[in-house]
């Protein structure tokens, strides 16, 4: 039973769900106050997920605070991590997020920390450059061939070799035809190859042949 | 020569690092300002909607980005929005990543000072509000945007209490029949395609992501495209108003030409071990 | 830029800690990586208080006086058993998981495929325009090569599968291309912060 009721409850909600979507005047149904029944199950839907409030900063706690109990390597960073996470956050549910100290803590730290991350990867970029990318066969050298055109056409040397003006509308020309055609054509087929994936796995769970989000 | 051409794909990647970051230092402390093209395919169709559009009209836009993004899509975000006050348009904005909302709390505010400053009307509540990060039931925005946002802007601000926002019960094409979306990754235009379908969708997107977006370009899903830092370029040469953007190009192609010679310097390596055996 | 030089100094100082990664990983590196978890976890729960929970109390319960949406608040702290719960309640948290997948999942069966069919629809139109046949044929090459089950040893879809790995690799090459563009950009936006907003002041530019 601990498998079986929550399956046939969301078998339910599956249903529900769809007749709302497909069925019109059960769509327009509205109640006396002037709010839809769907629109009603749906807020019902979001105020559950607020019964759930905390989970990342609970769950964050208790997987850090396991580290400092077993004194794991970098458990002081443990420590350091939870204190300022809950300080933060605590901070900000008191304060608000318009308050000066809570956003620049935002802008001055976080913000730019986020973008240097991120940034790390141009490095990597290069270091794969001269490491990994290998043409060996026809394949890779049709891959580089078309990188090289997009890159330089992407810069404003591209212009200055070969103009957008000039034949074929230059690098440009060459890589807005690579982009709009070939290009979409693939990226095409991939997403409907994906939504087709993503088809069968919704059947697997509707038909209860996938269950690892019920009960263990 | 040929034992360094040999030897290259095993140099300490950390003088690679150096060489990148030195090549870059110069350019974008003195950018040359060499030409930025175009894309009639992609920019154009984006700034002939701001630019084509009556005073008055309402625009919506939508921040969906993070930190990791903020190099290509604030100055996209920057150069779109100062057009829509310059032209007189009302913004009213959205935020799907709560970092996006962070980021364009500031920004938005910094961008309304300097149009104000060079004459255009960018009054808060009355030209432009930015709603921020609302994480639940997008779609239920269509019907009742006022009760989906909970009656409240990112600033804390009722929305009784803006002009603006009593003129946008709904997210309808009938409130405002096109908008914009800066995406850089999920949640990202995904939410509207279905949804706000009889809408014209404009996206401006991380570089990553623009292959990826050439589909639903192609299909018309979306009319037009602000692809990464050369996007908001484009855009910045279109208004007028050279920024961060087009000083940074000037980089970009030094960037792009450390890389394809570290490329082909990486291979000619390769060919040369494998002569050698 | 609007910042005071303290705050410059405060992000120079985290922007050159995460680069110190490319020497060697390091405490300053550490340090900077654990602040910057810290702090989105912690803003992740100011936002969702502020910009969600509050607004919407005053919205659907205070003003509507919905306070039945209340009730729905223990059903989702079921979500907590699963960490909590151990192997003896951890099951409870199906209910809140199955609800919710539930009401997502008929929406994705209803509407989920509209968009799709707005591509396959333009992929079969207009083929007496070359370019839109040469689109449709690149389509189906690489839509040939996913058939991993279906003419599995039919010699089209196997020629026309090789075929479609090359159109692929266009596509990843200039994938490639726009990547080299986007992680460049990201450094640039550093450098330029680095540069002309904390070095050029000190030296008096």
């Amino acid at each position: 039973m601990k498998r079986e009721v929550p399956y046939i409850l969301m078998l339910i909600m599956i249903v529900l769900r769809f007749a709302f979507e497909w069925i019109g005047p059960l769509d327009a149904w509205v109640l006396a106050d002037g709010m839809k029944v769907r629109s009603l199950i749906s807020w019902a839907m979001t105020w559950m997920g607020f019964g759930a409030f905390g989970l990342g900063i609970v769950n964050f706690t208790r997987v850090h605070y396991g580290n400092i109990r077993h004194r794991r390597e970098h458990w002081m960073f443990s420590a350091y991590t939870i204190v300022l996470a809950w300080a933060y956050g605590i901070y900000g549910v008191i304060k608000g997020n318009n308050d000066p100290l809570f956003s620049t803590i935002f802008r001055v730290v976080s913000e730019p920390l986020d973008a240097t991350m991120f940034s790390l990867l141009a490095f990597f970029i290069a270091s794969a450059a001269y490491r990994a990318f290998r043409v060996k066969n026809l394949e890779s050298t049709v891959m580089m061939v078309v990188a090289f055109l997009v890159m330089v056409a992407n810069v404003p040397f591209g212009e200055m070799i070969w103009s957008s003006q000039s034949w074929l509308g230059g690098f440009s020309g060459i890589r807005t035809w690579i982009l709009a055609t070939p290009t979409a054509a693939v990226s095409r087929a991939i997403s409907i190859g994906a939504f087709l994936g993503g088809v069968a796995n919704t059947w697997r769970v509707v038909l209860g042949i996938e269950r690892r989000h019920l009960a263990h | 020569m040929r034992e360094f051409l040999e030897r290259f794909s095993e140099i300490n990647p950390r003088i690679i690092y150096l060489v990148m970051a030195c090549a870059l230092i110069i350019p974008v402390l003195q950018p040359i300002g060499l030409p930025i093209v175009v894309d009639e395919e992609t920019t154009k169709p984006v700034f002939d909607w701001i630019e084509n559009s009556k005073p008055g009209e309402i625009v919506f836009f939508d921040v969906s980005y993070g930190g990791g993004s903020n190099a290509e899509l604030s100055p996209q975000l920057e150069a779109w929005f100062y057009h829509c006050m310059q032209k007189g348009l009302k913004a009213v904005g959205v935020a799907q990543w709560e970092t996006g909302a962070m980021i364009a709390g500031d920004l938005l505010k910094k961008v309304a000072a300097a149009a104000e400053a060079d004459g255009y009307s960018a009054e808060y509540g009355v030209d432009w509000v930015f709603i921020g990060y609302k994480s639940m039931i997008w779609r239920e925005m269509r019907e009742d945007l006022w009760k989906t946002c909970g009656n409240t802007d990112f600033y804390g601000n009722n929305f009784e209490d803006l002009p603006l926002m009593q003129k946008v019960r709904q997210w309808t094409a009938e409130t405002s029949k096109a908008f914009i979306i800066f995406e850089a990754g999920s949640p990202g235009v995904g939410t509207y395609l279905v949804n706000w379908a009889d809408c014209d969708i404009y996206v401006g997107c991380v570089a990553v992501n623009v292959a990826g977006n050439q589909s639903i370009l192609r299909s018309r899903q979306i009319k037009g495209l602000l692809a990464g830092l050369g996007g908001a370029a484009q855009y910045e040469k279109l208004l007028g108003r050279p920024g961060d953007a087009t000083s940074l190009m000037d980089a970009q192609g030094l960037g792009h030409a450390v890389i394809i010679v570290l490329i082909v310097l990486g291979n000619i390596s390769y060919i040369l071990k494998k002569k050698n055996g | 830029m609007g910042w005071t030089r303290l705050e410059i100094w405060i992000a120079a100082f985290f922007t050159l800690a995460v680069y110190s990664y490319l020497i060697k990983e390091n405490v300053l590196y550490r340090f900077a990586e654990h602040t910057f978890l810290a702090l989105a976890i912690g803003r992740g729960l100011c936002l969702s208080v502020h910009l969600d929970i509050i607004p919407y109390y005053n919205t659907h319960i205070v003003e509507d006086g919905r306070w039945w949406f209340l009730l729905f608040l223990p059903l989702g702290a079921l979500y907590y058993t699963r960490s909590f719960g151990g192997g003896k309640y951890g099951w409870l948290a199906s209910y809140p998981i199955c609800l919710s997948m539930g009401w997502g999942l008929g929406y994705t069966i209803a509407r989920g495929a509209r968009s799709t069919m707005v591509q396959l629809a333009d992929t079969m139109g207009d083929l007496h325009v070359f370019d839109n046949l040469l689109f449709l044929l690149i389509w189906a090459c690489v839509m040939m090569y996913f058939f991993l089950t279906v003419g599995k040893n039919s010699k089209t879809v196997g020629t026309c599968g090789k075929i479609g790995r090359y159109f692929m690799m266009i596509m990843f090459g200039a994938g490639f291309g726009n990547t080299i563009q986007g992680r460049i950009s990201l450094f640039l936006g550093r450098l330029q912060f680095l540069l002309r907003d904390w070095i050029q002041p000190m030296i008096g530019h």
